[in-house]
């Protein structure tokens, strides 16, 4: 199941990477390995510097898109998270290079937004663990209905939870309340049948903060 | 072909495949035993469930089961859980292995193992999908069947 949660990380990537394609930003892979693949981080092992990433790149802003990355959580309490596809700025690896085996996650303010992956149908308590993923590391995005400075600018998505399966129970209902409560979070299910039509066209333009329509 | 389940053995009509075995848990469980032990246990843990849950769920379609026809449900969601579990996987291992939005991608390193549209775990994922389709059409369940409600009409339809 490794391969099978690698593979769901990865695709989570290619996610984020297409909507920032869409949003007219350039897309370029780095430090691939031999063979033109790109080098997957499955765990929280290991420097993200000997890895593979994408560059996104519009006008004079340009954002790493990288999986399991450690993170540090928003409260300065030494909480680290890993997280399975975060938005970095330009650089940050390159900064974390140059930290060397001193380097232990990126600063919470590197950390521009984010996709948590589960293989799971979507049930209210992940939904409540992932709303409490949210508060430790993007607290504002759960606690007020104010965005960072600079988010849709960049046209950066809010925090993502993609899952396998679809919702049970009550789960839809809740998300359904999400914009009352001042949530800016993305629940997107069934996530491999929108893989398995070749696009995520349809996930991509539903995401919060949504795009603006096309001319 | 003949079954041992837990307190039987059942002769099979070959002519009608499947769906008249006497088939059970302990069936499903020898059926995965190849697969990797994550998954294995992804359907296991699966089937506990739908042996919890099938009564109330034909109740709920107006139909009763044995306790033969549970194990037989059992075995079919069991099989449909595998089935669903690899197509998944499947989808993200074509996209992934494709290098989608990014050309110069050609394929992904996991590990030690390399994933690309020709790859070894490609084609094996692309047989397991091909087999458990094969295996689910002979006892008449289709491509698009996917639901415990599937495995339930199926069993019901099948003795009626």
């Amino acid at each position: 199941m490794k391969k099978r949660s690698a593979l769901l990380e990865y695709a989570a990537l290619l996610l984020a990477v297409e909507r920032y394609a869409e949003s007219g930003y350039d897309v370029t892979s780095r430090n691939l390995v031999k063979g033109r693949l790109f080098r997957v981080k499955t765990t929280s092992i290991g420097h993200p510097w000997n890895f593979s990433w994408y560059e996104v790149s519009r006008g004079n802003r340009s954002f790493e898109l990288f999986t399991n990355a450690k993170v540090a959580g928003d409260f300065q309490d030494g909480g680290t998270y890993v997280v399975d596809v975060a938005v970095l700025p330009a650089g940050a690896i390159a900064k974390a290079r140059g930290q060397g085996p001193a380097f232990r996650g990126f600063d919470n303010d590197q950390l521009l937004t984010f996709i948590e992956s589960k293989s799971l149908t979507v049930y209210p308590m992940l939904l409540a663990q992932f709303v409490g993923i949210a508060l430790e590391i993007k607290p504002a995005f759960v606690r007020g209905p104010r965005r960072p400075r600079g988010h849709l600018r960049d046209g950066h998505f809010d925090p993502t939870l993609v899952a396998l399966g679809t919702f049970s129970s009550t789960a839809d209902k809740i998300v359904a309340h999400y914009p009352a409560r001042g949530y800016l979070l993305n629940i997107v299910v069934r996530f491999d049948t929108e893989a398995s039509s070749g696009s995520f066209g349809t996930i991509v333009r539903e995401m919060s903060p949504r795009m603006p329509a096309a001319p | 072909m003949s079954h041992q389940t837990g307190s039987a053995v059942q002769t099979a009509d070959a002519s009608v495949g499947l769906s008249f075995l006497l088939v059970s848990r302990a069936l499903l469980r020898a059926a995965i035993e190849d697969l990797p032990y994550a998954l294995r246990e992804n359907v296991l843990d699966y089937a506990s469930f739908v042996e919890a849950v099938a009564p109330e769920r034909a109740a709920e379609m107006d139909l009763e089961l044995d306790g033969e026809q549970r194990d037989r449900v059992v075995f079919f969601a069991g099989l449909l859980h595998l089935r669903e579990v690899v197509a998944g996987q499947l989808a993200l291992v074509e996209v992934a292995a494709r290098g989608h939005v990014n050309r110069d991608v050609r394929g992904l390193r996991i590990g030690n193992e390399d994933v690309r549209p020709g790859s070894r775990y490609v084609g094996r994922m692309r047989q397991l999908r091909g087999e458990l389709d094969e295996l689910l059409a002979s006892a008449g369940l289709s491509r698009s069947a996917g639901r415990l409600s599937d495995a339930i009409e199926l069993v019901v339809v099948a003795e009626s």
